[in-house]
């Protein structure tokens, strides 16, 4: 394969990892404006249609859009800006500095890294394609609200398609935030204490503590909807509680999402006002608390104001009111702390820093109407009105992308080695946040407008104010060509820039810590122009294959509706375990060599590197499952006439079958022991025993499904006790096999001698892994079989 | 209010959401002033030019910083933000139901794309809401397919529709006239064009309607 080709496909290089997130998010950053720019012309004038009343009333048919392509354009707008474009290239960046920051010589597990980012790009492409399916693409909002996103009131293809693609990024997510902090608890250089880590790699840390907890939970959302749309399920179709079960599933992971899009750009900030006012970070340290404490817990205390006006109680609204207004103090505290590094300073105007200066204005407005927000009275009103828009547009686009886009311009010289163009930096800047503000500010004036209409009656007041935000969006827009027309200057005309052109202190512009990455390449600072032997020993085909296959495999199941769409899934699934045992076999046989870690420090001295991913990964599992058992207490809580236990699944068959699982517990506890003391023989004989008696709960199972299904007729669409039994069960099960697989390449493994005394890691995850199955069943099995 | 209806008296309900909005205007506006403003002065004072040096500094002078200037931030900050909080508190009657003698209860069912009202006769109506001038009525809400957003903006009040689950609003009519009822949670195609009119009549005026209605028996989802 042409070479050039394969180390852009196979790498698993931090540098071009993040180069491909950076190139990628930018791709949908531009498909994401092209579809409000769409929006944005519909709504720049209200079309009446004539005579009712004398009243302009709006029209229904002359319109630029009609409604369903204007749903489904601010729809994926949405989806795509929030999820394929601003977390993304925040990502990208910290992909590329965050290993330099902290001396690493590249993420934990550079192949994972690598799955992470085809995993989101196929995500992305699948979510897009929905817009070519008869029917068209969701069009429920980015929110995707139950009960209008369920197959009964958004049939097609189109949104499966799309929330499969959200499946996708959901793992993607998952997976990444695992790496990057193994990475950054794990991975650091010498004399990287915590104390000294650079505060951008502080900041993505604080911004993976928001992704870790809250992804699981829209992982597990859009599981059970994926699972209502393809198989009939029916949590959010038949049940009472279904519209509420989504919010509250949904907002547990959107409200911390909204610091996962900021904080990136604060850290960014952090790392940019100190260089270009020549003086330290003011409070440096309470600036990190502040960050924390938004992150943990407030972050994930506060989703119920989405919620005001659903049925919640008072009490209910004044709880989440007081915890949102609280998180407004620690943002003061760090927005005065940027202003404060700016006394006493010597402040160099350029791109970087004009951008990031415009990114703090932006965030003072942004959150200060985010303080109207918070109060339950006010939002009566506010609730789904472009007042909410304009607040979180100048959140997400004003401090957010600003930010940004100064950490694009700081860092084009590392990037490249080469300066941008200053002056067209400048314009850029002028007219983008002249076009921001008249773009979002006339929004706050439409506080009595409501969202996602595609025609309205004509208002002056309203009138106005679309038409000003419509030219607003379109010279925004305009501006961002000059970021496209600068890249391109620097890539074809660019002036060779010295290594450390701002006088930055922090590590990763430290040529010498530069190089210890991958070898003598990047010794010159680039990687664009860099082809180092060194790379070779880093590709893997493995990540993009496995990638493909769950793509294929996802599309195959949301095309279920056409009689060739099985046939889809289960090539999709081939592909998949090609991938899983190719990647084994690379282990196996020391094809590719990860990092070896530098240093470990307090507290994870004591923590092997891959134990702690298992512990993290594994954390975000109890989120899943802890939702998904949530949802079958809440949704049975609104379901009358509950089978009574015992009468439709057999109790002391589950309980043999319980029992069996927790004797495999056992035998993996036992296989563990042995290898302790170096007893390899009764290693992969107790390994065995744990693996028959694993395959026998999961045959069981089958049994159990299969009378169920047939001689019982009951169904996952049957009814709504069904389908919770079968989709918890099912997961457990798919978890089950996961394991089983895991038990083959430890057995392959330990009898090629992989495993010792002394190196025996893959056991200790694996058990922990087999422990977890094992305790999730036990809650399980009480919930479905004995209640 | 930004734009104020012509309105002889001001319904109650939008009292209350102007008189608190006044407060997070005046609050939050001066809050912006100070802080862009004094940030816009330090980038002017201290941009960098011919002669201006930076005092000398230790790298870790940052770290912990002026700790006591941070309380009194958060002192300050979290007095102006208790007080506003304070006076949500004190104007959550915009949301609590009241319950006096002689208010009227009318259920609202949401559907793709139209609302119906049925009266406390049974009587449904699948055009407009017709209430009585000065009295306080209270809406049972409900949705028969996807969750809506019942929203009067004449009257500053809004209400999720949800399936299966019944929330309620109250206002009081202080204004006779035709004001508009819009839909403000995306629920499919339909959602721009589901308007609805709330019709407000003198006490007269609307007795003399309800009693000349058709007298069905109460429907589920009524009052």
């Amino acid at each position: 394969m042409n070479a050039w080709l394969a180390r852009w496909l196979y790498t698993t290089n931090h540098k071009d990892v993040g180069l491909l997130y950076i190139a990628g998010s930018m791709y949908f950053g531009f498909i994401g404006a092209i579809l409000i720019l769409l929006v944005r012309v519909e709504l720049a004038i209200p079309v009446c249609a004539a005579g009712v009343s004398g009243m302009c009333w709006p029209s229904a048919t002359q319109t630029f859009l009609n409604a369903a392509s204007f749903n489904q354009a601010v729809t994926l707008h949405g989806l795509i800006m929030i999820l394929w474009f601003l977390s993304p290239l925040a990502i990208g960046l910290a992909n590329y500095f965050l290993p330099l920051q902290i001396g690493a010589s590249d993420l934990a597990l550079p192949r994972v890294n690598a799955l992470g980012y085809w995993l989101w790009l196929f995500g992305g492409v699948i979510a897009t394609i929905g817009f070519f399916m008869p029917g068209g693409n969701t069009a429920g909002g980015w929110t995707a609200y139950s009960p209008l996103s369920s197959s009964g009131f958004s049939p097609g293809a189109g949104p499966t398609l799309a929330f499969a693609g959200l499946i996708m990024l959901a793992t993607s997510i998952t997976v990444g935030s695992v790496n990057i902090l193994l990475t950054v608890a794990t991975c650091r250089g010498p004399g990287m204490t915590w104390r000294r880590i650079p505060m951008f790699s502080w900041f993505m840390l604080f911004t993976i503590l928001a992704m870790l907890f809250s992804f699981p939970s829209l992982l597990a959302a859009l599981l059970l909807l994926i699972s209502d749309r393809v198989l009939g399920t029916m949590y959010f179709s038949a049940s009472a509680g279904g519209s509420i079960l989504w919010d509250d599933l949904f907002w547990f992971f959107g409200h911390p999402e909204v610091y996962v899009v900021l904080l990136p750009a604060f850290g960014l900030i952090a790392e940019i006002f100190p260089v270009f006012s020549g003086r330290p970070l003011a409070e440096k340290n309470i600036i990190l608390i502040c960050t924390g404490a938004i992150v943990i817990p407030l972050s994930y205390m506060v989703w119920s104001h989405h919620m005001f006006l659903t049925g919640v109680t008072l009490s209910e609204d004044e709880a989440f009111s007081v915890a949102t207004i609280l998180i407004s103090l620690p943002f003061d505290v760090i927005t005065l702390a940027f202003i404060k590094t700016l006394t006493r300073s010597s402040i160099r105007l350029t791109a970087p820093m004009i951008f990031c200066i415009g990114s703090v204005f932006l965030f003072i407005i942004g959150g200060i109407t985010g303080v109207f927000l918070s109060s339950f009275v006010l939002d009566v009103v506010y609730n789904n009105t472009y007042f909410v828009v304009g607040h979180f547009h100048y959140v997400m686009v004003g401090a957010a992308i600003f930010g940004l886009i100064a950490g694009l311009y700081y860092y084009i010289p590392k990037m490249t080695g080469k300066m941008y163009h200053e002056k067209m930096a400048n314009w850029h800047f002028v007219l983008s946040f002249i076009g921001f503000n008249v773009l979002y500010f006339p929004m706050f004036f439409l506080y009595d407008m409501p969202r996602r209409i595609y025609t309205y009656q004509s208002l002056p007041s309203w009138n106005e104010m679309n038409l000003i935000s419509t030219i607003g969006a379109f010279v925004f827009a305009a501006a961002q060509i000059l970021l496209l027309a600068n890249i391109i200057y620097v890539w074809r005309r660019g002036k060779i820039s010295p290594p450390n052109p701002w006088g930055a202190t922090t590590p990763e512009w430290v040529p010498l810590i530069t190089g210890a990455s991958h070898g003598a390449a990047d010794a010159a600072g680039s990687t664009l122009g860099a082809e180092g032997g060194a790379r070779h020993g880093h590709l893997s085909s493995k990540p993009i294959w496995l990638a493909t296959g769950v793509g294929i495999s996802l599309v195959g199941l949301s095309l279920m509706v056409y009689s060739w769409g099985l046939a889809v899934f289960i090539l999709g699934l081939a592909v998949d375990g090609l991938a899983i045992v190719g990647w084994m076999y690379e282990d196996l046989h020391e094809k590719f060599h990860m990092p070896e870690e530098v240093t470990e420090r307090w507290p994870f001295n004591a923590i092997p590197k891959m134990r702690l991913g298992m512990w993290i990964f594994l954390s975000t599992d109890v989120i899943v499952f802890g939702a998904i058992l949530g949802a079958y207490l809440y949704i049975r809580s609104f379901t009358p006439n509950w089978p009574i236990p015992g009468s439709v699944h057999e109790i002391p068959l589950g309980l043999a079958n319980t029992i069996v699982l927790l004797t495999s517990g056992l035998t993996a506890f036992l296989a563990l022991e042995s290898i302790k003391e170096g007893k390899q023989r009764n290693m992969i004989m107790w390994l065995s025993a744990t693996f028959v008696l694993g395959a026998t709960f999961l045959g069981v199972k089958g049994a159990e499904w299969y009378d169920l299904y047939f001689s019982k007729a009951f169904t996952w669409n049957s009814s709504i006790a069904g389908s919770t039994y079968y989709f918890t069960v099912g997961l457990h099960a798919a978890h089950v096999t996961v394991g089983l697989v895991l038990m083959a390449y430890l057995i392959r493994k330990a009898m090629m001698g992989g495993y010792t005394k002394e190196h025996h890691e893959g056991v200790e995850n694996f058990a922990l892994y087999w422990a977890f199955v094992d305790i999730v069943w036990i809650f399980v099995f009480p919930l479905f079989y004995l209640l | 209010m930004l734009y104020s209806l012509p309105l002889v008296a001001t319904p109650p309900t939008v009292q209350i959401f102007t008189t608190l909005q006044d407060y997070y205007l005046i609050l939050g506006g001066a809050a912006a002033v100070i802080v862009i403003g004094y940030m816009t002065y330090m980038i002017v004072k201290n941009r960098e030019r011919p002669g201006r040096t930076v005092p000398a500094f230790h790298e870790e002078e940052g770290d912990w910083g002026n700790w006591k200037g941070i309380v009194l931030l958060l002192c300050i900050t979290g007095s102006v933000l208790a007080f506003v909080e304070y006076q949500t508190f004190v104007s959550a009657n915009l949301v609590a139901i009241p319950d006096p003698p002689n208010t009227l209860h009318v259920g609202v069912v949401g559907r793709q794309y139209a609302w119906s009202f049925t009266y406390p006769n049974g009587y449904t109506d699948f055009q407009n809401l017709t209430v009585p001038l000065n009295q306080i009525v209270i809406l049972n809400i409900t949705s028969a397919d996807v969750t809506h957003g019942f929203y009067i903006p004449a009257l500053d009040v809004a209400k999720d529709a949800q399936p299966g689950i019944y929330n309620q609003l109250w206002f009081n009519a202080t204004q006779p006239g035709v004001f508009t009822i819009e839909c403000r949670q995306l629920c499919g195609v339909g959602h721009a064009l589901m308007l609805s009119k709330l019709v407000v009549e003198s006490a007269a005026q609307y007795n003399a309607w309800y009693t000349k209605l058709p007298v069905a028996p109460p429907a589920k989802g009524g009052a």
